[in-house]
Formats: structure tokens, sequence, C-alpha cells
């Protein structure tokens, strides 16, 4: 069976766009060949700048027949009826055959709907995708109004048997037409090439310097740097998500070296390292014995002639000229914070607008120490410190070097006050307060960053609430959703055991709070699916109330999740059924509750005795679980239940010709599911 | 070999002259950057095919440095290539145009990197790149999608080469003064400082300190109300009794507008929420000239 290469080829795609795209390529491809019936072996996705690749292994040549059943008219209809309807499925009177439904009967026909050629059906695919595809930004150009994510050149489509001529499947997308070649890479091999194979599509473009798996691309990267600092008294910086974006950028990379000039040694590393990341997506080679930055590592899209000599020439006066940028900058900051104080420079915040309706980074900065000064007073930290950090933690928006690089905006803050001499946990609060910045990224460390970072959350999000500037859609200019999560991260971990309603001290109008609390709760519940946290354990959890302590239900989702895998989950599901459905039947009949007490004196068996006991013993052990956040043995108490519950609906008949007696086992039963209920709301749970 | 600044001017003239472009000169009022030329903002509008390139001398007075930054200053030129519609092998030109400066796409790492380009003053933006050279950004790569708010069709891309850096590149500098602005072998040889080091000066101070913010704020109000005034007169004109839609001098009152802004801001009593405010000004301007325009070049269509 032959196998398939759909080969995009565009101007470059924006490396960050890149692997998505390959992964919808493949949701939407193999969606499109189970739609039509078109078995396959494998299906592989690749990107690189230029190209996103579909390679289908062993594709059906035809689609799988299938039966429809198709009804005619009713029986006893005008037989012009039922020969209209032969003649419509392509059949004689004969071949039709009657069938009983709810609504009569009915004359039908199973029309076979034959296998269709792989060819028609990938073509109708590829237009499909092609013309759905959902990039996060997409444009025109010359033309026309076909949108892509850049300009789309050439498309290789085509089916690949052995030893036969490639078979192209025709389509043509905004003028393009379908081929059976490709090529090489841009500047070492840009001919075309037309592989004979899938595999041969693969290696050839190896051949013509291209490597389609991004994987490969990044391992090779990092290797080939390891391999440069490799017993060189010299250690590499890992980023990871620089990694990806580099292999995002080339198709043959290249890792090539070079020196830091000697003038900006002295420069401290944090602003070497970002400068040399942000702008040149550099890594950065440490020296060992001094702990300098002193080397930057680059990765280059070309085998030069001159073995890189002039790539790296080109790179490093680049460096060279933004170096001497940040230098300058840096000491006229020094200047000035020497000749007053870097405390001082906060009276310019007051004109840097944070926020037109919300007032100056001056007024922010006020808002963040008061509501830092509540936080830390309940989290027992040092309250004079955080107030301190607080003071100082945008100062550094009023920087030269922030103002020519803003993304060293904390970082700055934290050198300066560092230079000054100020408290380490001061400086470290300044520059750790804007973490998390990213899905990767750390929480703050200390806890004198942790409360400024929450402060300066809380601050933004109900300022905007109240002045009713929220994320809708895709809309999310003050980035409200990332703060909320990074909030809630903080909180789940540095593990704080707080309510929301404790951060949000501030007078917020009843329906604006809860509309920031339901706001808080559905990020959570984003957050935690996408660590893998069932849906019905949340709902179970969380109860359709509003989110109240992060910390506190995650616990109770978390452990809730453990014991679900445990051999005792099961056994608490029965104990909680039987009680829990008898009683919904029996309030949905009577339009009663039942949540009384139970009598002890109205119980007429041991059973009725012996659960009551355990139930009175449970509660209690329940309750010192649950004030420890305990989850998982309050669970597992639960499950002691199982046997006296059991015994009680094996030996007890709940209908009792007295009413008492009855109302007063319903009773019982709610006395099950209310400590049931205390723990989670298990009628949620799925087995 | 290249060895001086004009000489690169000339080779990029050349070659998209060789293209079928227009060799325009530069637009004769002050402009922050190439795009403002009415050659790209007003020609990318409507349905007419149009191939041009010039140089365009730009003024941002924010960056200016006294003459003492080796990259930066507050009036540089750029090298400007709008292409319309779009041709499908623009990317590959534009490789051809570096190789005929001397940049050899074999020994250069030449790259396209995400860079979406905007103007909120011209209500106008983008999708493309930059383009890094050995990690050196030389040029900005832009597919037209807006312009003055309005959907730009067909497509134009848009080539801006910054041409001291590309300058400073190829002739293997580090600093823009030191540039050959002609033969530097010749007797009557020049660098790039020898021309323009002293003005750099003068207009810094007088951009940062000495700039009169009374008589600009005036002069921006008036060229607002101006650029309305034109386009609000009667469309025909008293003497030929025909449809003059006066769009070219009511936009060089827009771009007036614009440079005005621009000066405030480095004279720094610009607010930022005032400099939202202002920005919108201008932008209401270029979006009812790029209206105007589309109304006069419809006009002519149908004569």
């Amino acid at each position: 069976m032959p196998d398939l290469v759909l080969e995009l080829y565009s101007e470059e795609i924006p490396a960050r766009m890149q692997e998505k795209a390959a992964e919808h390529l493949r949701e939407s491809f193999s969606l499109g060949l189970t739609e039509e019936r078109l078995s396959f072996e494998r299906l592989e996705v690749f990107s690189t700048p230029r190209r996103l690749v579909l390679i289908v292994w062993d594709l059906a040549n035809h689609s799988d027949s299938f039966f429809e059943e198709k009804r005619g008219p009713r029986v006893g209809a005008p037989t012009k009826a039922l020969s209209g309807f032969a003649r419509s499925v392509g059949a004689k009177e004969s071949e039709l055959y009657k069938k009983k439904e709810s609504k009569g009967e009915f004359f039908f026909y199973r029309l076979e709907h034959p296998g269709y050629l792989s060819e028609k059906l990938i073509s109708k695919i590829t237009l499909k995708v092609a013309h759905g595809f959902p990039w996060q930004k997409s444009m025109r150009w010359g033309d026309s109004s076909f949108r892509w994510v850049r300009p789309l050149r050439s498309i290789l489509c085509a089916l690949y048997r052995a030893n036969q001529e490639p078979k192209v499947i025709s389509l043509e997308i905004n003028g393009v037409f379908s081929s059976n070649f490709t090529f090489g890479h841009p500047s070492m091999c840009p001919g075309k090439f037309s592989p004979h194979s899938a595999q041969d599509y693969i290696s050839g473009l190896k051949d013509r310097k291209v490597i389609l798996d991004f994987k490969q691309r990044k391992n090779l990267i990092w290797e080939s740097a390891s391999k440069l600092v490799k017993g060189k008294n010299a250690r590499l910086i890992t980023d990871n998500s620089l990694l990806n974006e580099v292999a995002g950028l080339v198709e043959w990379p290249v890792v090539l070296m070079g020196k830091i000039d000697e003038e900006f040694l002295e420069l401290p590393k944090e602003i070497l390292q970002i400068s040399m990341r942000e702008h040149q997506k550099f890594f950065s080679v440490i020296r060992i014995d001094t702990g300098l930055l002193y080397k930057f590592v680059v990765v280059a899209n070309l085998e030069s002639k001159d073995d890189g000599k002039s790539i790296i020439e080109g790179n490093s006066r680049v460096l060279r000229s933004r170096l001497r940028d940040a230098k300058f900058f840096f000491n006229k900051d020094l200047t000035e914070i020497k000749r007053k104080n870097f405390d001082a420079l906060n009276h310019r915040l007051a004109s840097v607008t944070f926020h037109n309706k919300i007032g100056s980074q001056a007024d922010r900065v006020k808002e963040i120490r008061k509501i830092s000064v509540n936080i830390a007073k309940l989290l027992n930290v040092d309250a004079g410190l955080c107030d301190h950090a607080a003071s100082l933690c945008k100062t550094d928006l009023t920087t030269y070097m922030v103002s020519e690089f803003p993304e060293l905006q904390g970082v700055m803050g934290s050198i300066y006050c560092k230079i000054e001499g100020q408290n380490e946990s001061i400086f470290n609060a300044i520059s750790d307060h804007y973490k998390p910045v990213t899905q990767n990224d750390d929480v703050p460390k200390e806890m004198i960053a942790v409360v400024v970072a929450i402060a300066d959350r809380v601050f933004t999000l109900t300022r905007f609430w109240i002045i009713d500037e929220k994320p809708s859609g895709s809309k999310d200019p003050f980035a409200l959703r990332r703060g909320a999560i990074s909030l809630i991260r903080i909180l789940l971990e540095k593990k704080l055991d707080i309510k929301l309603s404790d951060l949000i001290k501030q007078s917020l109008k009843y329906e604006i709070a809860q509309d920031l609390y339901q706001f808080f709760t559905e990020r959570f519940k984003v957050y935690l699916i996408e660590k893998g946290y069932s849906h019905d354990t949340l709902r179970a959890c969380l109860n359709k109330k509003n989110l109240e302590n992060p910390y506190g239900t995650f616990m109770q989702i978390d452990q809730l999740e453990k014991f679900r895998k445990t051999d005792l989950f099961p056994r608490l599901m029965d104990a909680y059924r039987r009680p829990n459905n008898i009683l919904n039947s029996e309030e949905n009949r009577t339009k009663k509750r039942y949540e009384l007490e139970p009598s002890v004196e109205l119980f007429d068996t041991t059973e009725e005795n012996s659960l009551m006991a355990n139930l009175i013993s449970i509660e209690k052990s329940v309750s010192v679980f649950l004030l420890k956040k305990d989850y998982f043995n309050a669970l597992q108490t639960l499950a002691k239940l199982n046997d006296s519950v059991e015994a009680f609906f094996e030996n007890v008949t709940i209908n009792s010709q007295v009413q008492e007696e009855k109302d007063n086992r319903l009773h019982l039963c709610n006395k099950v599911r209310k400590i049931m209920h205390s723990v989670a709301n298990f009628s949620e749970l799925r087995i | 070999m290249l060895r001086s600044f004009q000489e690169i001017i000339f080779k990029l003239n050349e070659f998209w002259s060789d293209c079928g472009c227009v060799i325009l000169q530069p637009y004769d009022l002050e402009v922050g950057a190439g795009t403002f030329h009415p050659a790209t903002t007003l020609k990318a509008l409507g349905k007419k095919h149009w191939h041009a390139a010039y140089v365009q001398p730009s003024r941002r007075p924010t960056d200016g440095r006294y003459g003492e930054n080796p990259n930066r200053l507050q009036h540089f030129y750029q090298y400007q290539v709008i292409l319309k519609p779009s041709p499908n092998n623009i990317q590959e030109l534009y490789i051809q145009s570096l190789e005929k400066i001397g940049i050899d796409r074999t020994l250069h790492d030449i790259r396209f990197v995400e860079d979406d380009w905007e103007s909120p003053t011209l209500g106008a933006w983008g999708l493309g790149w930059e383009v890094w050279c050995d990690g050196m950004e030389v040029s900005q790569f832009t597919y037209f999608q807006q312009v003055g708010g309005i959907d730009c069709n067909p497509v134009s891309g848009e080539i801006t080469y910054g041409l001291e850096r590309i300058a400073m590149f190829v002739l293997g500098l580090d600093n823009v003064m030191d540039l050959p602005f002609n033969n530097p072998d010749s007797e009557k040889s020049l660098t790039y400082g020898d021309i323009f080091r002293q003005a750099e000066r003068e207009y810094s101070r007088w951009n940062f300190d000495v700039a009169n913010p009374e008589v600009l704020l005036s002069h921006f109000q008036d060229y607002e109300k101006e650029c309305k005034r034109i386009l609000s007169e009667k469309k025909i004109d008293g003497h030929l009794s025909e449809s003059i839609v006066m769009v070219q001098p009511a936009y060089d009152y827009c771009i007036k507008a614009s440079h005005i802004f621009n000066l405030l801001d480095a004279r720094g009593v610009v607010s930022p929420t005032e400099r939202q405010n202002f920005i919108a000004r201008v932008r209401d301007l270029a979006k009812m000239c790029a209206e105007a325009f589309l109304e006069s070049e419809q006009a002519q269509q149908r004569k």
C-alpha cells in the first residue's frame, strides 16, 4: 500500500507556531481519514521554519465500503411513491424490504457505498484542512483572499508506491498547484528535489541540509553546544524555552561559539544573559572557575564557506554594540543612585501612568504596599520587610536601563539594591515578585517575594475588575488570566492555606467580588485539568460553588484523585450510593428532607444501632482529619462505613409500616450522606 | 567590493530599477520612516499595481544621541521598496538585492524572524519578519494587511532596509560616523560623521531641550485642523468644474502633525495617557486621508 507525503511549503513560519500547527495537522488529518473510512498504518507530522509536513504510512488504496439503510415510503403508500423511491436509490422495487418502526411500517433499501479512491479523498481532506487551519494570526498576500500564516509557495502532495512512479494528488490552493517536488535548504541546496518514496523524502531532505524533525534539531543543538564547551572550564546555562525557539528558526542547525569582549565582563551576569537571550537568542556560557559569563553560543542556519567565521564576527559585533549601550545606561543609573539613593528615584513613579483609569505607578506601589502588609500579617511574615520590598518593587521602571531594556524590569531593581547594600530578601523580592512569568517559570522562593508577588496580582486583578476591563474571548491585553494563574500557582506551590476573600479584603462590591471569585474558579479548573486532574474529581470537590481556599481545595482534589486509584474507593462509593439513591427517590416522592438526627429509641435492629455507633465515631475522626486537611485519611475512614451500611441494607427494611420508624431510617441514611458530603460530593464521581 | 555608503544606495537603485520599479526621490517633508512617503502609504491602497523604490531620510527625535552613540541617530536613511501586488518570488528578490550589495548567502546567516509591523499613527499593520544577517537586524519585511484602517487588496510587500546598519555590516565598521560616505580613496573623501555629526549634536540639543512646546502644540493643532479642512472642502474645483479630492495636500498635514507629535514626545512633555490621545488623533487623520484616496482613485478609474 502507498505512503502519502503532504508538504505545505511556505515562507518562514514563526517559531512559536510551528509545533502547534503540526499537531493540528495531525489531528485534523487523522479525523479526516477516519471520517472518510481510509485506513492507514501510521501518521507522522513534522515542522521546520518553511515546512509543515504530514506522512501517512501504508495508506489504503480505497476507503472502506459501507451500507446505508435508506427509508422509503410508508407501506400502503401510492405505488408511484414506491417506484419513485426505488428509482432514486437506483434499485428495483423487488429489492426493497419492509420494516416496522415506532411510527409505522416502511419500505427500506440497503444502499451500498463503494470505497472511493484514496486520491480523491486525500485532496478533499487536504483542502478542508488547509482552508480551515486555525492559525493564531494569518495573512493575505499578492492578489489572494486565501489566508495562511505566511505566503504558501509550494505544495508537495503525492502517493508513493514501491517500484512505481510517484502519483501526484492534484489539488490547488490559492493558485499553487500540487506537485511531487520540494526544495532543499534555501541557502545551501536551493534546487528542486523530487523524492521517489516517503523515506526518500526524509533522507533526501537530510542530504539537502534539512532536518525535518523538530526534536532531532533540538537534540543536535544541545549536543553540539555541549561539545563546544566540553573540557574548557566552561558550563552552558540550560534554557529550554530558548532551545525550543531556536530549533524553530533553523532547518540545519550549526552551533557556533563566540567571546564577549573583556570590557563587558564586569556587567552583572543577569544583564548579559538577558540581553543576549532576548535580543539575539544566544545561549550563555559561564567560566567555571571565575563564575563569569564570558562566551555565547549562537545557532546559525548555515554551514558557511568560512566555517562560521563571518557569522561569529557579525554576531559579536551586534552584541558589542548592544552591550555598549547597556554599559552606558548602567553607568548612568549608577551615577544617579550614588548621588541620591535608589529609593529616591521613587518620586518619578508619580509621572508614569499605570492605567489611565487606575492611576500612576506611584498609586500602584502605594496600594501594593498596603496589600503586602495585610498579607504579611496573614501569613506571619515580617510586615516591615514586606512593606520595604513593596515600596521598591517598581522603582526600576524609572531607570535608564529598564527604559532601554524593558525585559530587565525587576532584575535591574534587584541589582541596584544589591549594590546599595540592601538586605538580600529585599533585592530578591524585587526581582522575584514578577515570577512566575511563564508556565515553566518557578514561583518565588522566599516569603517576602511571595507576599509582594501576591499583592501585585491582587492589586491588578481587583483594580481591573473595578473598572470593568475584564478579559473576554481571545482578548486579554493586561494578561489578567495569566495573573490569576500565577497567583493560584503561588498559593498551591507555597502551600498557603488562606482564603481568597482574606486576600481580597478591599471594599469590592458584592457582585464584583463574586464575579472575580468565579473567574478564579474557572482559571483554577483550567489549570488543574491541564495538569491532568479529572473533571469529575474537580466537580465533586468544588461542588458548584466558587473557589474559597485554593490550597485547601487543591489538597482535597489531589487526595481524592489519589484515593480513587485505591481499592477502597469502590467500597466508599458502595457505602455512599445505596443510602443516597434511596434518599433521592424518597425526597423526590415526598418532597420532604430527612435532616433530623436519628433517634436511637426508634431503632429496633442491631444493624441500625451498630451503623449509628459507627457513624458517631467516624464523624468525629473525619472532622479531625478535615481540620488537618488530611483528606486521604478522611476518605479511608469513610470507606470503613461500608460494612455497617451493607449490613443495614441487607437486614433492615426501610419501608416500615410504622411511618416514624421509616422516617427515622431515612434520617439515618441522611446522616451517612451528610458525613460523606463533608468530604466531597460523591454523586459527581464515576467509578 | 563596495566601499562607501552611497555606492550601496546606487546598487540598490540599480537592482530594483532592473526589477521594473520606479526609482523615486525622497519625500520633501519630515517623516519618521519610509512608510510615511505617500508612495507607500497611499499607493498601498486601492487596486492599482505599483512598484517603487526610494531612499527616505527619516527622523526620530527621541533617538538623538548628540552624535556620540555608534548606532543611534535622530536622522537616518531608510531604503524603501514597495511591490504591489507582492510577487511570488519577493523573498528571493530581496536576497538577491543583498547579494548585489555584497552579502553572500553562502557566507552569511540570513534569517527571517517573526516580527509583525504596526504603525499606530498610520492605522496600519502587516505580518512579516525582521531580517537578520549574522544576528544583525538589517531589514523589515512586511506584507501590508491594512493601511489607514482599510484592508489592502491586493497586498503590497514592503521591504525597508536600514541603510546605515547595512552599510556598517557590509563595510565592517562599528561606528556609523566612520562610514565612508563616498569613495574613501578619493581626495575628497568624507565620512558619515563629517557630514552629519554636527547636525546630530544640534538637533539633539534642540529636540530634547530647546524646542518650544507651546509653539509645537499650536502647530499640531493647526495641522490637524488644516488636514480636516482640506478634506471637508467640496469636491468640485471652482476653475475646472471637475471633481478634485485633495488627498495629497491633506496627507501632507497628517505627516506634519505626526512629526510634531514626535518632537513633543522627545521634548518630554507628553504624558502616557496624552500620548495615546495624540496617536489616536494622527491616526484619525490618516484614516480620513486613506478613505479620500480610495474615493479619488475610484473617481479616476471611472473616467
